[in-house]
Formats: structure tokens, sequence, C-alpha cells
């Protein structure tokens, strides 16, 4: 009142606060309306008693803030961490990138990014519709999908969703209400700061069809939790046009609290009660702990049960019943804690098997090796359910994920148990094997006392990388390496500068399986350079990888990669070329990398003897969307 | 004072007037301490202190700090409020407030502190039930105060 009816100095000062209390008012919420998504990239639900990893934050901050710190929190984001100072790593924007003759310019307005270019939508719908032509041939298939290209005019559209964090960034693309994201057709390496055509970032041959990937109709089911493609699709009655339409909605984005523990409505309700609260504090930690606490809790539950929370997304599956999944994806069917036998349709190579070829849109030879071990990395559940460890494992001693690896702890690299509490990489294993003696017959410390490096070779392939695989073998009880399509020997991996005659002379003392007569054939080549010349495309990238490992490096030094190199840069797969040349400046990167004269030097590779193991090399079709 | 005498109004006017000075000044002293503590585990990160599943801890400290802080400036506050208050409400109902407020200093600030040591995750410990605990004598303190006050 004073300041309405006092003098008019009061007035004036009245006034001046009145008026700065607007200004840092307006500002302040200007500030915060940069903070919304203009674009949101997907809706959120909560459906089926899920309620999001926000409401976790209060009660477990010590769980979140280390769960934020892993590559799952970071699988879905919202573009705006490009923009907002949340990504460590951020691509230099605006960019304007090419493919096909066509150009998609990438720019930052405000905190959304936007591309223009060509209608991905349209591209990928063309695309599908050509790959649907079942009475065409291959050729006739990749001349229209070339075409389709520069039959489709520019737009510009939001790009507000990414995937990755780790190895690259993925970005999608928002089109028209009630259509898919749609993968813009580049991602960007994160360690290289490069962008590289989707296409030639996965293992498929050059006579592959393109396509271009719908989040809503794949991806949502594992890098969202309880994703729901919520699709339908008709025919309009006028004019007899297919339609499809999508209302996608997911609990959260990312790989968040609710994927390993279920859905949380029911254990939030109940919890807000702090005597509730306090008669679990002081409750055992037994497995009748989870249904105390009304919430799953992986490492308290049976090696089955835990492992399947993580097999969710780390195996080869179908959906069982793909009416559902198309509305409701895995929400109804499968929550943490569930096994996977009602949702999902296991890819195993077993005699006989359906591998569902169709749906999953491989050659069998891209899914397994010979030996039945998954190639496909990120599909660890598919090995470990065919180790002995899980297979033979009993109680305490049954093999599951978390015996290996923690979710709050330690370096997201791996997330490994024994890391983080302090022990050695082996007590993976010999918290239940004790080994005597010169078990491993390699140097203590060396890398070839490293069980994992013999039991858990890098066999699998994804993401320009070889991967250990999950299916735990022994080097003496596998068979022999002599069909196509074998996986390669653990020992290859590492002494890639040894002949198969000498791998085989090493092993023979120890061999539980015949050893094979001498071969007459047998060429004093390095084992693992014969086989990344020769072997099929996902031999190579395996061997390829092996080759620059610092274990390889250490025990044979460069000389066998550098052979292998020369030759695969040149790969038919632009990924193995992409590969020769990242593992090439990796090593040059590394410094105090032996050169050949500390090894045993290679046998001299004539150029006729290149040309043949080249001519020889398998063609089979591999093609790793991973 | 000599126990075996009964004492008069302005006596123990005067003797809780001292008190609670004493127990003010020495409230703040504590917590002042407390919060330079606090302040410099943050300052250096102590990583003990600053770890993200210490949220709960680090809270409840900060309230022990802060609850401690206003209630040494309380029994200033209440020290001086003596001094207005009537001879008629001397002994009773002063002695009664000062107790009550002398318990709500050790229950409210002790019980956030204790909390946050026996914290898990994002509750307290037990000793959380001490804060409501004192929140009652200090209510009590505080409308007899301003009661009679009031009627005075």
């Amino acid at each position: 009142m004073a300041m309405i009816h006092g003098n008019p100095a009061s007035r004036r000062l009245g006034l001046s606060i009145l008026l700065f209390s607007a200004l840092v008012g307006w500002l302040s919420w200007g500030g915060r309306s940069t903070q919304t998504s203009s674009v949101p990239p997907l809706s959120t639900h909560q459906a089926e008693g899920y309620v999001g990893a926000a409401a976790c934050k209060t009660c477990h901050p010590g769980a979140y803030a280390s769960w934020k710190g892993t590559y799952h929190s970071s699988m879905t984001r919202s573009a705006h961490v490009l923009s907002d100072g949340t990504a460590s790593q951020v691509p230099q924007l605006p960019v304007t990138l090419s493919l096909d003759d066509r150009s998609f310019h990438i720019e930052r307005k405000g905190q959304d990014l936007f591309v223009t270019g060509p209608d991905l939508d349209q591209v990928g719908r063309e695309l599908s519709r050509i790959q649907s032509v079942t009475d065409a041939s291959q050729e006739f298939k990749l001349r229209k999908s070339a075409e389709v290209w520069s039959q489709v005019s520019d737009v510009t559209q939001a790009l507000p969703l990414l995937t990755g964090s780790h190895h690259y960034l993925a970005f999608w693309v928002k089109g028209a209400a009630g259509r898919p994201l749609r993968q813009l057709p580049f991602v960007y390496f994160l360690d290289e700061k490069l962008w590289i055509p989707r296409r030639e970032a996965f293992l498929q041959p050059p006579t592959a069809l393109p396509h271009i990937a719908s989040f809503n109709s794949n991806c949502i089911q594992c890098h969202t939790v309880a994703g729901r493609p919520r699709q339908a699709e008709g025919t309009d009655p006028v004019t007899g046009e297919f339609w499809e339409r999508y209302e996608s909605d997911a609990a959260d984005l990312a790989i968040a609290c609710e994927a390993c523990h279920g859905p949380g409505r029911r254990h939030v309700e109940h919890f807000k009660n702090p005597i509730a609260r306090w008669l679990a504090h002081s409750s055992d930690s037994s497995q009748e702990h989870n249904s105390k606490t009304l919430i799953f809790v992986p490492r308290r539950q049976t090696p089955e049960r835990s492992s399947a929370a993580c097999g969710q997304c780390h195996s080869y599956f179908v959906p069982r019943t793909f009416d559902s999944w198309w509305n409701d994806g895995f929400s109804r069917t499968f929550q943490a804690g569930q096994t996977l036998a009602a949702s999902r349709t296991l890819l195993r190579a077993e005699a006989g098997a359906d591998l569902h070829l169709e749906q999953v849109n491989a050659p069998a030879e891209s899914l397994f090796w010979n030996d039945g071990s998954i190639m496909v990395g990120g599909r660890e559940y598919n090995g470990l359910i065919e180790s002995p460890c899980y297979l033979l494992g009993e109680g305490e001693r049954k093999m599951a994920c978390v015996s290996c690896h923690t979710m709050h702890q330690g370096k997201p690299e791996g997330q490994l148990r024994p890391l983080a509490e302090g022990a050695s990489e082996n007590a993976m294993c010999t918290q239940c094997h004790q080994t005597p003696p010169g078990h491993s017959r390699h140097a203590p410390d060396s890398v070839g006392s490293l069980c994992v490096n013999c039991h858990m070779p890098k066999t699998s392939y994804a993401l320009l990388k070889g991967i250990r695989s999950h299916r735990i073998t022994s080097p003496t009880q596998e068979p022999s390496r002599s069909q196509a399509h074998d996986p390669p020997l653990a020992c290859t991996l590492c002494h890639t500068d040894r002949s198969r005659a000498w791998l085989e002379q090493q092993l023979a003392p120890f061999l539980q399986r015949p050893t094979p007569l001498p071969d007459p054939q047998a060429t004093t080549l390095p084992w693992a350079v014969e086989q990344a010349l020769t072997g099929d495309a996902a031999l190579r990238a395996v061997l390829l990888f092996a080759l620059a490992s610092p274990e390889a490096l250490q025990t044979a030094g460069r000389a066998p990669f550098d052979v292998v190199q020369n030759q695969l840069q040149n790969d038919s797969y632009a990924a193995i070329r992409h590969m020769a040349r990242r593992l090439a400046q990796h090593i040059e990167q590394r410094s105090g990398t032996s050169s050949h004269s500390e090894h045993t030097p290679l046998p001299s590779i004539s150029p006729e003897l290149l040309r043949r193991l080249l001519e020889n090399q398998d063609q089979t079709p591999i093609v790793i969307s991973e | 004072m000599n126990p075996t005498t009964p004492a008069t109004g302005p006596d123990v006017q005067q003797l809780l007037i001292r008190r609670h000075l004493r127990q003010g000044w020495g409230i703040l002293l504590l917590f002042v301490v407390l919060g330079v503590v606090l302040e410099t585990l943050l300052a250096f990160k102590a990583s003990f202190y600053n770890r993200a599943d210490q949220e709960t801890w680090r809270l409840m400290w900060r309230l022990a700090h802060g609850h401690g802080t206003l209630l040494g400036l309380l029994h200033l506050a209440f020290s001086f409020s003596l001094s207005h208050l009537p001879e008629r409400h001397f002994p009773q109902p002063a002695r009664l407030m000062s107790f009550c407020l002398t318990a709500a200093s050790l229950a409210i600030p002790g019980g956030f502190f204790l909390g946050g040591l026996g914290s898990n995750e994002g509750d307290p410990g037990i000793a959380i039930v001490l804060v409501p605990m004192g929140a009652v004598p200090l209510l009590a303190a505080l409308s007899l105060l301003f009661f009679k006050l009031k009627s005075s």
C-alpha cells in the first residue's frame, strides 16, 4: 500500500522492484522453456505398472547415479544432449553429408537438431515395397532401390532421438504424425569423430539391398523400457492403398531401472509408507526379499531368471506372437523376473531348429558359427545358455550374467564384478574353478594366463570389432577347426604368427580329441593370416580385429596384421575396409608397439600365394547389422 | 543458587536467562563448527562424504546443522523474551518452557545427525524418529511463550 500511496520516490522504487522481478521471472521462465523438447522423440506411458526411472532416484540415489554412469543409461536419448552440455562427445555442426548423390544437411536450431535431405520415410517405404516383390531378381531390386533416392524430394525434419553413446551415435528422423522414426543413413563414430554411411558400418555384402531402419518397428523393443510399437495397418477402401500408422510409446528411453527390475509402481506405492521402508531395510537379503520389496532384484534371484532379465535383449530372438508384439511390444508378455519363453522364441543352432530367417532378415551363416556358437555380438545370453557353466552348474555354482557382471559398479566397459570389487579379472572363473598351477600353459601374469583369452575368445562380431564369445569353451576340447565357417581357434587370436601345424603341435599333448593327421597341403603360413584372407566376411572381420589386438601385437608383433591389413583395406565389404583403416590408425596411436625384429620373422608370402589365397576367399554372404 | 532455598520469581528468571544464554551460544558454536566441517568436506570433495549413495547422509547432516543453528538462535531469543515475561510466570510455566526448548534442541538436530549416521540409501536411520519427538516440546514451548506474552 505504501508503494501505491506513498511519495513519488517510493512509487518509483516499488515500480522498479516490480519491473525487475518481472524481468527475472521472464528470463527464468524463458530459460526453462528452452529445456523442454519442442519435438518429443517418443511418448511415454505408465501402463503395466511402469513408473519411469525418475521415480527411483529419490530413494535410490546411489543406484541411480551408478546407472547414469553406464552405457545402458545413454543408449537412447533426446538429441538435446548434444546441445545442453550433457553429452561429452558432440559432432561438429552444421555438417553436410553426401550419399548416392544426395546431401543431408544437419544443423542445430536452439536445442533441436534438424536435417534437410531426402524424405527418409518415403525412401524407407519405397525400399520396403521393392524388397517385398517376390518374383524379381536381386539385380532388379538393387537397380530399383538405387533409383529411389533420386525420386524423393528434400524436406527439413527434426532429429529428436539418438541411440548409442559408446562407439557411435545413430540419429533418428521424425517424419509426419503417425509415421515411424527413421534412421539417418549416417552414423557418427565417437573415437574417430567421423561420419560413416550406416550401410558401411555394418557387416554386409556390397550386394545387400538397402533399407532405412525404423525405430518403432524394431529397435524400440530393446532401446527403451517396455516399448510399444502400437502399429495399425490397413487398406484404404477408396484408393486401395496400404497404410500403416504408429502411435509408439515407451515407459522410459534407454535401458532404465525397470528394464532389469521390472515395473515399479507397486514397489513405489508400497514404500511411500516409512514404516514399510524401515521394515524392508531390516529384512534379510534372501530371495524372499524380492517378494517383500515387490521389485525384482536380479542378483537375489535364480540364475535362470536373473539371466533372462539380461537375455530379454542380449539374445537372438523373434517374438512368440507377432500380432501382440506389433501393438504392445513385450510390455504385456515379459517383465524382468520372468522367463523368456512366453514372449520370445530364442534362435538356437540346434539340428532342425527353425531359425526364423525370414523374420531376422539374415542368412543362417550370419547368426551362428559351425559349432553352434552365436556369431553376433551383443547376444551373449545365447552363448551363456550353451555353456557348461550354465548347463551343468547347480545352485550358487550355476553361472549367471551377474556372476561376472555388475550393473551398478565398476567401469562402464564390461561392468565386470571382480574388477569393481578390487579382485583380478580371473576371479570371474576362480570363484568356482580352482585350477592347478601351470593350467594355462602360459607364463603367469601374461595375457595367455587370463582365463577369458582361452575360454571366451573374441569370436563374436559387432560394431566393427571382435567381442568375447559368452559360450565358455576350452581349446583342448574343441573339435579341429577344419570346416569352412568354423570359429577361429582361441590360440590363433594371439599367436597370429604361427602356422596351423605349430598350433596343433602345441595343443596335441592336451587334446581331448584325436590329433589330426599332418596335412600334406599345409603351409608354413600363419594360420591367422591364412584364415583372415580366405575366410568368410565374419572370419575376416574377427581375425582382422584379433591381429591388431594388444595381445597379438605383444605375442607376435604387427607383421601378420600388416600383411592382412594390406589386403583387406580393399575388401569387398565396406565394414572390413573401415576396420582395416581404423585398426591401422589405432596401432599407430599406440606408442611402443614392437616391430618385426623382436618376433619370429614371418615366412615370405609371395604375390602369387597372396593371389591364390584371395581367390579362395569364402564368398558366403554375411550380414551382421549390429 | 542454594538448592535448599525455594527460588523466588526473579531468581528463577535470572537463572533461566543465564542458562539459555549459555545454551544458545554453546549450541550455536557447536553447529557452526559442524557447518564449517561440512563445508570443508564439500570443498575438498571428500570421497566418503560426496558419493552419490551418501545423499541422504549429507541431507541429514545439513538439516542437523541448519536446525541446530536456528535452535541456538532460538535459545538466545528465548533468553531475551524471558526478561519481558511477567514475574507471575516464574517458576512455572517458565521452567516448563525452558525444559521443552532444551529437549527440542537435543532431539531435533540430534535426530537428524544420528539419522544421517544410520542412513541407508534413500532413508535415514531409525534415530530420525527423534525429530518429530523433538518437534512436540518445541511447539509446546513456542505456544506457551506466545500465549503468555499475549496475555501479559
